[in-house]
């Protein structure tokens, strides 16, 4: 079953009443009020289908595509044949006729913690976590560009406007905290797909994700005001309690001699909420307010590290404070990771600005008990490919590359998958990225193939008609 | 070779190994034989004949029959057959022999599961079915009679019949302020003005309300509101969105054309055909091309796009499928883009009456050229051929020559490294480490080494040797000199040596052949001219220093341009529109998939619609047949459809609740009669929507008030019998307008090119900006639509995405809107200048207040609580501003009665 989101509260209302008819008019209007009173309205906390093993998302997105066969996914048969041709046919590649012979990765694995996953010298930090890590090898995906690939991983397909994953488990769950936007995304591009990562495409509006800033916008440009309109601008708070009890007046009078109309009343709520979101909003998003040993760990205190890290701060601390679903974009002027050449330079640097947030982000998770409950995903659009592109680059690969991880129910210190022995195709418990989806509604509780919206006369899923819970990976 | 291992898999018995070897044998010994051998016409490049021998769907159950070895393709190479593969030269016994053995094996194809096969072959047998919507409009009878009182027209006959059915009353009439309020809000997406008020209060005759209706519909701002309806269907945006989200440029033209359409009343039947075919039809005005015809197809080239796909026929069918997709939503109120992987589900819509449709647009032409990587949109020259050939003509060579001097100051500003500063590399590494003099250089250019030199935690092998070379430093900086100058000189020569080509091609009018840049190998080269490094000089603070050749060359280029331009005609106006492409014999995709191709379809329409008996598409795309069958009362959908969107737009509901959906799973009419009966008045009126607007807005269903009665709550709380007039929330548009009419800055402009707002929408520039609606006081409906970055403001009250056919928006009551309300710049200076405008003694000002913003004076109560509160703030000024604020976000303000 589809969970039924009091959207109209007015068609609710009146299923209520054809229901009921002949209870008598006054318990219809205690129902009406009673209805008005929940102030969520669509957002309301909701059940999940059966017990859920998370209860928020951090997704942190590495723009541009991070190379696997130099970070999770190891491949000795690209030392062995270091400039040799790839012996297996090609598959549509991004820029073909650069296309050159094998790769050996310049960096070193090492095993690593006592779960001993391999993870290259790229990520020193984060492969201090691995025990807490189920790094995936095995990620599938259709798109080559990064429009498509993008539009794939965050709404599942590219050839359609379809709702976001966010939107989608908003959809599904609601949200704990009314004070807080449900789904909140930090730094998201503005190209490459765009708003269409977080929207609700015909989902209605409430589901949408709230940016915060974007790339490349600094942290500097958006920690004065992080959401829009959320500060009282041109008066004291003390004005604007006055000011809104004076509206509240003005529309109670209104609406008492216009019954039985619901949605002037949800309108009423919705700016006593937005007062109550005024008080809550600036403390989850003053992160000065961390000690500096917490500052230190996600690197807030070295140049380099400090943007990311405040994203994976603020990451922790929305998440703290129930919000649903938190994205956090590595992006800049231009593609992180999309390093077609001098990928030996440039990888290091991207790979600097992000390991000590991301590893610093899970162990404050876990040392304050809040990693079991939360899935931190971490990954790019797609893998690069294990041949050269020119020199010294590597181009896009969807066809296999590795993302991970860890908490909110899945197996700590293990990896899932594997690709061919060049690191080009997925061959060994492949995961699509609707197999993704399905697996990551299913350790929030939800059920892919029942979480549906009817539209055009379809009942429409995340997961379109495919998606496979990946059953292996649970803990 | 291949013999020995051919034995080994004979011998091979286990079928769990088999199959395991029969992967591996694949992989080893087939996939690198169709590599080579075949795939130059059946691979990436070429599918000849359908065959694709990177994708086993296309080989596999018809070139190969597993275990069969008279299968078509063995009987190709071992050159059995009249068809002889590779045609070029036999394959060697040995790969002859090695694909026997794998069609033996079972042909085992890695990770390729065969599908079913899928009933969706052509059918063109009948297709019956009883649904309300494909049948023929009926002829109703008007109900009635009824006694006299209520009833205006037919239409109220129709609704009081089903009223009295269910035991219900309709509401009294609204009051007068209301009528107005809601009619030039539905009209024109604005509040009326006091002047407006007190002409209509005053005039008592029974005709009042019927000559504002004429009045309103008489306004350019008409056009604008309802135009914006139409919009939302066409889902009309100024950016391919996807996900490059390039701006289309001249959408504009298409959504003037559409607030024309509205504004002059076009007969809607031809503004169908025109929004499918304009391009082919004759212009009005007898001229050799029809201007406004191909702006109208904007309708069909102003969908999502992905620019970046680079699956060339990906691209184009994701196109196709949106331009079905829109085309039977916004026309017909199917969703017959279902039937693009199967038979459509719930509707009797069959995958070839999709593929039908489709093979009419994939012989238009959307995409500039849809096979190439990263092409553009077609645009289509306002102007005679011949004209535009000789603009673009000249508009190429100036291109030509602009690319040309480009690179001439490039390979100045790079001579002047090679024979100035670059000389000094060694001596400024020295200097840095403090080995070496720093006369002579600059001081900026010594930090930066030092900086790059200062050793690093992260390893850069290529600067090893100078952190390593204990002994002879000068030695160690002369020879990353000699690397860097020897890098540099290699890239002016290529650079030089291509100049001379380029300028004698310019010369001769032919294509400018391709500018080799190869990165140079030196990691320590690209460090140095990195962006932001020591050697990123930019070419116009150092023209002084180009050398003599180099500064003869930019200047000569310089003036050629300069006199290109002189002569270059103006830029002829373009449309974003479509036009005819080679013609495709458009086969069906087996699941949607377009490497796996199943049998050739016709094009036509329907065959639920439109029968067997269809005429053949001769010749062309076929638009122009499917123009004709849309904008025709023959179809029994097109009036239906229409004269229900209006009904929505007018009540917020439809007659079918379901305005984009008419099939199984769509809601069937709540008063199927009245809807034939409206289409039967809205064809006879021919086509005319000002005439429905008439009829509609003098009806007594439409003048009743809003309020609701305790019978009719228990009864029809949804109001799907139309006991009383549904109040509705405003719009973004009608929002912003309002704000911007009562704060005196609305713009009230009509038309024209985007609204540039601050950001840039130069074509196909990635960087363009987020549109910010408060920098332009046009109306709302000019606000440039990027798809992928939309205003907040429009997300934020629910305007849609642009992006897909939208027939009723969505209303969601959430608290980042009052937040906007209460804190928004906008908000606050709307407030700000209303207040500002406010003039006498406070309660006069609180009357003039109430006007502006809800027109209506305050009751005695109202006005008394007002003054109070500004009293109670210390500020006058300010408290003031904040009492305009509230009651423009007050919930009479957002709600029409």
């Amino acid at each position: 079953m589809a969970p039924k989101t009091s959207l109209s509260r007015r068609a609710m209302l009146g299923r209520t009443a054809l229901g009921f008819g002949s209870l008598g008019l006054y318990s219809l209007l205690s129902e009406a009020s009673l209805l008005a009173e929940s102030p969520a309205g669509p957002l309301a906390a909701r059940k999940p289908h059966f017990a859920a093993r998370a209860k928020r998302i951090i997704f942190l997105f590495m723009h541009g595509g991070v190379s696997h066969v130099d970070t999770f996914d190891p491949k000795p048969r690209l030392d062995q044949d270091n400039g040799k041709p790839l012996p297996i046919k090609r598959s549509l590649t991004f820029n073909a006729k650069d296309a050159g012979g094998l790769m050996r990765s310049p960096w070193t694995f090492h095993p690593r913690g006592e779960s001993g996953i391999p993870v290259s010298d790229l990520f020193p930090e984060i492969a201090g976590c691995a025990d807490d890590l189920c790094v995936i090898r095995s990620m599938v995906g259709e798109g080559v560009d990064h429009g498509a690939a993008m539009l794939q991983l965050f709404t599942g397909t590219f050839s359609f406007s379809r709702p976001s994953m966010g939107a989608w488990t908003l959809y599904g769950l609601g949200t704990e905290n009314q004070n807080l936007p449900g789904f909140i995304t930090i730094k998201p591009t503005q190209w490459q797909g765009g708003d269409k990562l977080f929207a609700t495409s015909f989902l209605p509006g409430a589901y949408q994700g709230t940016p915060i800033g974007s790339s490349p916008m600094k942290v500097d440009d958006i920690i004065e005001s992080p959401i829009d309109h959320v500060l009282p601008s041109g008066s004291t708070t003390e004005e604007q309690r006055l000011e809104l009890e004076f509206l509240r007046q003005m529309n109670r009078r209104h609406a008492d001699v216009r019954r039985l109309d619901p949605d002037l009343e949800a309108r009423i709520q919705a700016f006593e909420l937005a007062f109550r979101m005024q008080a809550e909003a600036p403390e989850a998003f003053d992160v000065s307010r961390e000690t500096e040993a917490t500052r230190r760990l996600y690197g807030l205190d070295q140049e380099s590290t400090r943007d990311f890290g405040w994203q994976c701060l603020l990451a922790r601390r929305l998440s703290e404070r129930g919000v649903r679903v938190v994205q956090a974009t590595h992006s800049g002027a231009e593609e992180k990771w999309d390093h077609h050449s001098d990928i030996v330079r440039l990888h290091p640097i991207r790979a600097r600005e992000v390991d000590r947030p991301i590893a610093g982000l899970i162990k404050d998770l876990k040392s304050r008990g809040l990693l079991d409950d939360t899935l931190v995903v971490w990954g790019g659009e797609f893998g690069r490919t294990p041949f050269s592109e020119g020199a010294d680059g590597r181009d896009h690969n969807p066809y296999g590359f590795s993302i991970f991880m860890a908490g909110g129910g899945v197996k700590a210190g293990s990896i899932y998958g594997a690709t061919d022995e060049f690191g080009y195709h997925a061959v060994e418990d492949r995961m699509h990225i609707h197999d993704l989806h399905a697996t990551v509604l299913h350790l929030m509780g939800l059920d892919h193939e029942r979480l549906t919206y009817r539209h055009g006369g379809r009942d429409f899923r995340l997961t379109d008609v495919a998606g496979t819970v990946a059953t292996k990976i649970l803990a | 070779m291949i013999r020995i291992q051919l034995i080994v898999y004979f011998l091979l018995g286990c079928v769990a190994l088999q199959a395991a070897a029969g992967d591996e044998f694949f992989e080893t010994e087939i996939r690198p034989l169709l590599h080579d051998r075949c795939s130059q016409c059946h691979g990436e490049e070429l599918q000849t004949a359908g065959i694709d021998f990177r994708d086993p769907a296309t080989v596999l159950g018809s070139a190969v029959v597993s275990g069969d070895e008279s299968s078509p393709l063995i009987r190709a190479v071992r050159y059995e057959s009249t068809l002889k593969m590779p045609p070029d030269s036999k394959l060697s016994e040995g790969e002859i022999n090695a694909l026997v053995l794998w069609v033996r094996m079972g042909a085992p194809w890695p990770g390729y599961e065969p599908v079913a096969a899928e009933t969706a072959e052509v059918r063109e047998d009948p297709v019956e079915s009883d649904h309300w919507a494909f049948q023929p409009l009926s002829v109703p009878e008007v109900p009635g009679p009824f006694q006299p009182g209520w009833v205006r027209n037919d239409i109220d006959r129709f609704i009081l019949a089903r009223l009295r059915a269910s035991d219900l009353d309709p509401a009294p009439r609204a009051s007068k302020l209301a009528l107005l309020r809601r009619a030039k809000f539905d009209l024109l997406g604005l509040p009326p003005t006091e002047t407006e008020i007190q002409e209509f209060l005053a005039d008592t005759d029974e005709l009042a309300f019927a000559r504002v209706v004429e009045q309103f519909l008489g306004s350019p701002h008409y056009g604008e509101r309802w135009g914006r309806h139409w919009l939302d269907v066409a889902r009309y945006a100024d950016s391919t969105g996807v996900d490059e989200d390039h701006p289309f440029g001249d959408s504009w033209r298409y959504r003037d054309y559409v607030v024309d359409a509205f504004n002059e009343d076009l007969p809607y039947d031809q503004f169908v055909r025109e929004q499918i075919a304009g391009d082919l039809l004759p212009a009005a005005d007898g001229s050799s091309i029809n201007r406004r015809g191909i702006i109208a197809t904007g309708f069909l080239a102003l969908g999502p796009m992905a620019l970046a796909q680079r699956d060339p026929i990906q691209k184009k069918y994701d196109v196709v499928d949106e331009q079905v997709d829109t085309t039977s939503k916004a026309f017909l109120g199917l969703t017959i883009a279902c039937a693009r992987c199967h038979d459509h589900k719930f509707d009797p819509i069959l995958t070839s009456d999709y593929y039908a449709l489709a093979g009419i647009f994939a012989s238009t032409r959307t995409f500039d050229n849809w096979s190439k990587n990263g092409s553009r949109y077609y645009k289509y020259p306002l102007v005679e051929a011949d004209v535009y050939a000789t603009y673009s003509k000249q508009a190429e060579a100036l291109g030509r020559l602009e690319s040309l001097w480009r690179i001439a100051r490039r390979v100045a500003v790079q001579r002047y490294i090679r024979d100035g500063p670059g000389q000094l590399i060694a001596a400024a590494m020295l200097a840095s480490a403090g080995l070496g003099p720093a006369d002579g250089l600059e001081a900026a250019t010594v930090e930066w080494f030092r900086e790059y030199l200062a050793p690093r935690a992260s390893a850069r092998a290529h600067l090893e040797p100078w952190h390593a070379g204990e002994g002879n430093k000068a030695a160690v900086a002369a020879a990353y000199q000699a690397e860097f100058l020897g890098a540099l000189g290699e890239t002016i020569e290529r650079t030089d040596s291509w100049f001379e080509r380029a300028l004698e091609a310019i010369e001769a009018e032919t294509e400018i052949p391709n500018l080799p840049s190869q990165q140079p190998d030196s990691l320590f080269y690209r460090d140095l001219r990195a962006d932001g490094a020591v050697f990123d000089l930019a070419a116009d603070t150092h023209q002084g220093n180009f050398a003599s050749r180099d500064r003869k060359r930019v200047t000569g280029l310089k003036g050629r341009i300069e006199s290109a331009k002189a002569t270059l005609p103006a830029k002829p106006s373009m449309a974003n529109a479509v036009t005819e492409d080679d013609t495709v014999r458009q086969r069906i995709f087996r699941r949607g998939q377009h490497k796996n191709p199943g049998t050739e379809v016709p094009k036509r329409f329907p065959l639920v619609l439109a029968g067997t008996d269809q005429p053949e598409v001769e010749t062309g795309s076929g638009r122009r047949e499917l123009a004709a069958w849309l904008g025709s009362e023959e179809n029994p959908l097109t009036a239906r459809v229409l004269v229900n969107r209006v009904w929505v737009w007018h009540f917020g509901e439809g007659l079918v609740r379901t305005p984009n959906n008419y099939g199984m799973r769509g809601e069937p009419p709540t008063h199927p009669l009245l809807l034939d009966w409206l289409a039967q008045q809205f064809i006879d009126s021919g086509w005319s929507i000002k005439s429905l607007h008439r009829l509609i807005m003098n009806s007594a269903t439409y003048q009743m008030s809003s309020a609701i009665s305790e019978n009719a709550y228990r009864v029809d709380s949804e109001n799907r019998l139309w006991s009383r007039f549904e109040r509705r929330r405003l719009t973004i548009e009608e929002l912003r307008d309002s704000y911007l009419l009562i704060s005196g800055r609305l713009d009230p402009a009509v038309g024209g090119d985007t609204d540039l707002g601050s950001g840039t929408l130069a074509e196909f520039d990635r960087n363009n900006r987020r549109i910010n609606p408060d920098d332009s006081a046009r109306r709302s409906i000019y606000l440039p639509l990027m798809r992928n970055k939309l205003p907040n403001l429009l997300g934020l009250f629910d305007f849609g995405d642009a992006t897909t056919a939208n027939g009723k928006r969505s209303v969601t009551n959430v608290a980042p809107q009052a937040l906007y309300l209460m804190n928004s710049g906008f908000a606050l200076s709307t407030a700000g200048s209303m207040a500002a405008g406010l003039d006498g003694p406070a309660a006069e000002r609180v009357r003039q207040a109430y006007l502006l913003a809800l027109g209506r004076p305050p009751s005695s109560e109202e006005s008394k609580l007002a003054m109070q509160y500004v009293g109670v703030r210390s500020d006058a000024g300010p408290a003031w501003a904040s009492l305009c604020k509230m009651l423009l976000a007050s919930n009479e303000f957002h709600y029409v009665e």
